[in-house]
């Protein structure tokens, strides 16, 4: 490597709900839940991943000194973006008014990504393509209701990799292992699993993680082995049986775990912060990541100089089973000002008695206002019948549309006015009305048309009925 | 004259079109400098007392209830008065009307009226050709209805009857097009063939997409005084010699006929009345030529030609540039667009530059009275004002 990559700075945020596990066993006794843990953040009806990683970046900058305006790239690692579609990067960039000209490197669909995260800013700076990259790992994900891995922690971690800074990246490993345990269906937005925790941590983590963390610190007994995690017991198991040191001999940095969860992808950064806060110049670790059934990533880190981390906290609010579910959007509450049908309306029963085929018929002239008006539409004689009105009648103009949004009818549709048989006036006596079940094509000013009760479509759900014209 | 007289100083719109650079304040706060840029002596802007604002879709597509302060904020006009006025495609030209009264009445000395729309803050395909007709009023707008519709079925009658024929209707898109393409504000600057128009894709027959006007951003703005204070702000004052609105009934069916629209003709008789003169001393006209239909029933509403000749009008020359009664020097909304709020508004501009010999290449020669027709809805509303060069 020409130039080294260093980490020059670290910040976290974590949201301010906690759902407590045993809040979630009162619900589902027989679930099951991540061993060790005793609650698990939640983000709030307003946030998610993009909102969470500016709060981490937004530390982040004010803890290093460094400029939005001073940044490279961006890398955003995350399982639970809000789009399936679409760069969270941008989004992050576009918040906090990143240069037009910074990379945007998005990184989904594995809690690998934060791992990889890093060593992708790291390869970056270290090849001399950008100067200062920040990553950002971001996660607010659930599982599959009543099972074990329902309840999952929510929290971003960012760290600003630059050509200089208080702890040295080396060059990182990785290792392919196993198979899927768990996964999120396409269109899904609940993780589901194989329900058998200690198959997926002997057979599809350790060995990942031993492979990795051997390779990126062969033969030296790390200070610190900073890892992501799916419950609070493993870590300990996990550091043993991958030779990185019994506990109280090596810093795991899990010291939130317990209170927050599994926080995906930035499970790994957020120990390896807190690790950093508290290592001391020349001591030496490592950072991995592992998704059961992929494998695990794993980056040597070298301390040389304090660096500086922040950790944002709001202060914390209990957050029940049901406001974890509309937090979730697995309840989604019914909106305060809804999106009213106009079929369900006051407005639509006065429409209805208007859109009735009855007539205001003029005892002065004779003609019919349709629909009916107190003032006659031709004389303006104030005295009338109501009457109904014939449903025959003859095509006074007509159009074909071609550029309409009706649904389900296709395009094109033709729509007129119709004098309706035998009845008087200049402006009275006639409909507007859509045509069906008629030859587009031979419809003329003249032809005879009947109206027909049809379906005039559907808002929300309900159906708006009324009359339409077919040639006869 | 309407009441003790009311003059137009000053008139400035913004360039028309897809304004994808600008947002509604940006549009209104332009067209607002523009016109009080181009008054001749100069004008303080806080001897401006009131403004009326027209705009249309502001709250459809803002999705808030659009206020004067709209207007007021970003100039920083408050506390001063701005009314909104809202009627339909008509609303910049009822706007004058109204702040012409305020200021007839004695109200103000110095208003301005300004209409603004930002319609390409939609998909062109969510504008209003495809709103209407979906779930609305069982007779008013039948399913399937377009905005298109409440001018095509005029012209089905007129294809069907003989009077007019396709070409007839392309012929119009043709000269507007024509004069827009002198218009360094107009929005679609190209010129079109007879040919080209009937080639287009249909939209609702028998009108295709380019008898339609466009989906338009823009925004106009005119200067009002008193009469008597004019010659403070310039030496060629216009005076606004009438204004007159009328009103229809809401539904096609409940029309007296089609072939020719109740309101316009109204507005314009009335007008005529209250200017003293006829439209044989009509010199320039902007036309409400949303569809071509629209443009050629005009010609018969305003008495420019007689019942059922608007065709060969139109094929002798009369409403072009150079003819007997120029329409649409502008280009017309055909050519020119159509914000919906600010094309009345728009219209009186292109009339003010016109009889004050301004209006470069699309100068109408020696025009001194001109006229302006704006029409709402299916010809539910319809508003002709009338200004001469004192």
């Amino acid at each position: 490597m020409a130039v080294g990559a260093h980490i020059a700075g670290m910040a976290s945020y974590v949201p301010a709900g906690r759902l407590a596990v045993a809040e979630v066993r009162r619900h589902w006794p027989g679930a099951g839940a991540p061993p060790g843990v005793r609650s698990v953040s939640v983000a709030g009806f307003d946030e998610d991943v993009v909102t969470m990683a500016v709060e981490a970046l937004d530390a982040l900058f004010a803890v290093t000194g460094v400029g939005s305006d001073e940044v490279d790239a961006v890398v955003v690692a995350t399982c639970s973006s809000p789009y399936a579609e679409h760069s969270a990067a941008a989004e992050v960039a576009r918040a906090l008014d990143l240069p037009r000209s910074v990379a945007l490197v998005d990184l989904a669909g594995s809690v690998r990504g934060g791992v990889v995260g890093l060593s992708t800013a790291a390869d970056g700076v270290a090849a001399g393509r950008w100067r200062r990259v920040v990553v950002v790992a971001a996660d607010a994900r659930r599982g599959e209701p009543g099972t074990p891995v329902e309840a999952l922690g929510a929290g971003a971690v960012a760290a600003l990799v630059a050509e200089a800074g208080g702890a040295a990246l080396g060059a990182s490993t990785t290792w392919r292992h196993g198979v899927p345990t768990r996964w999120r269906p396409d269109g899904s937005r609940a993780l589901r699993s194989y329900d058998d925790a200690r198959y997926e941590r002997d057979e599809l983590v350790v060995p990942a993680v031993r492979a990795v963390t051997a390779a990126a610190a062969p033969g030296a007994a790390p200070e610190f082995a900073a890892g992501g995690y799916t419950d609070a017991r493993s870590p300990a198991a996990i550091a043993k049986a991958c030779d990185l040191g019994a506990g109280g001999e090596v810093d795991l940095g899990v010291d939130e775990l317990a209170d927050i969860g599994d926080l995906g992808t930035a499970g790994p950064l957020l120990a390896l912060a807190h690790c950093l806060s508290r290592a001391e110049p020349g001591a030496r670790g490592l950072c991995f990541g592992a998704e059961p059934g992929a494998g695990a990533d794993a980056l040597p880190v070298t301390v040389t100089a304090s660096v500086p981390v922040r950790h944002r906290r709001p202060e914390t609010a209990e957050v029940d089973y049901v406001g974890f579910l509309q937090r979730a959007a697995v309840l989604e509450a019914p909106s305060m000002a809804p999106i009213v049908p106009w079929a369900a309306t006051p407005g639509a029963e006065r429409d209805d008695l208007e859109g009735a085929l009855v007539g205001a018929e003029c005892r002065a002239c004779g003609s019919v206002s349709i629909p009916p008006r107190p003032v006659c539409l031709d004389c303006g004689s104030r005295s009338s019948d109501l009457r109904s009105v014939p449903r025959q009648g003859a095509v006074v103009t007509h159009n074909r549309q071609h550029v309409v949004a009706v649904h389900p009818e296709p395009t094109p549709v033709s729509v007129g006015v119709a004098r309706l048989d035998g009845l008087g006036g200049a402006r009275g006596g006639q409909v507007s009305a859509m045509f069906c079940d008629s030859d587009l094509d031979a419809v003329r000013v003249g032809s005879p048309v009947e109206l027909v009760y049809r379906r005039l479509g559907a808002d929300d759900g309900l159906v708006k009925y009324g009359w339409k014209m077919r040639l006869r | 004259m309407i009441g003790s007289g009311v003059s137009v100083v000053g008139a400035g719109m913004v360039r028309f079109g897809e304004r994808f650079d600008a947002g509604y304040e940006d549009l209104a706060v332009a067209a607002w400098q523009a016109c009080l840029d181009a008054v001749d002596l100069g004008i303080d802007p806080d001897r401006v007392e009131a403004a009326w604002l027209s705009t249309a879709l502001g709250g459809l597509i803002r999705r808030e209830a659009v206020t004067g302060a709209s207007l007021a904020d970003p100039l920083g006009f408050h506390p001063r008065p701005v009314t909104r006025i809202e009627n339909a495609c008509a609303g910049g030209s009822d706007a004058i009307r109204n702040a012409a009264y305020a200021v007839a009445a004695g109200a103000y000395d110095v208003v301005v009226v300004l209409g603004v729309e930002k319609m390409r803050d939609l998909p062109t395909r969510a504008s209003l050709i495809a709103q209407r007709g979906t779930m609305s009023h069982q007779w008013w707008h039948p399913r399937g209805a377009t905005s298109p519709y409440l001018f095509a079925q005029h012209a089905t009658v007129l294809v069907e009857d003989g009077t007019l024929t396709r070409e007839d209707m392309a012929l119009v898109s043709v000269k507007n097009h024509d004069h827009g393409a002198l218009n360094p504000l107009a929005f679609m600057r190209g010129r079109v063939t007879v040919e080209k128009v009937l080639g287009a894709a249909p939209i609702c027959e028998p009108l295709g997409l380019l008898d339609c006007c466009p989906t338009t951003d823009g925004a106009a703005a005119v200067v009002l005084c008193r009469s008597e204070i004019a010659g403070r702000f310039t030496d060629t004052p216009v005076d606004l010699v009438a204004t007159s609105l009328a009103t229809d009934t809401m539904y096609s069916h409940t029309k007296p006929g089609f072939g020719f629209q109740d309101a316009p003709t109204r507005a314009g008789e009335q007008a005529y009345r209250l200017a003293g003169f006829g439209p044989d001393e009509i010199d320039v006209a902007e036309l409400h030529d949303c569809f071509t239909i629209a443009e050629l029933l005009a010609y018969e509403d305003l008495g420019f030609c007689g019942r059922g000749e608007s065709a060969k009008w139109l094929r002798s020359g009369g409403p072009a540039l150079g003819g007997e009664l120029p329409c649409n020097p502008s280009g017309g909304l055909l050519s020119k667009g159509h914000p919906i709020g600010a094309t009345g508004v728009a219209q009186l501009c292109e009339v003010f530059w016109q009889v004050r010999g301004q209006a470069g290449d699309r100068q109408v020669d020696g025009a001194r009275t001109g006229l302006t027709h704006n029409v709402g809805g299916n010809g539910q509303v319809c508003c002709v004002n009338i200004a001469r060069r004192r």
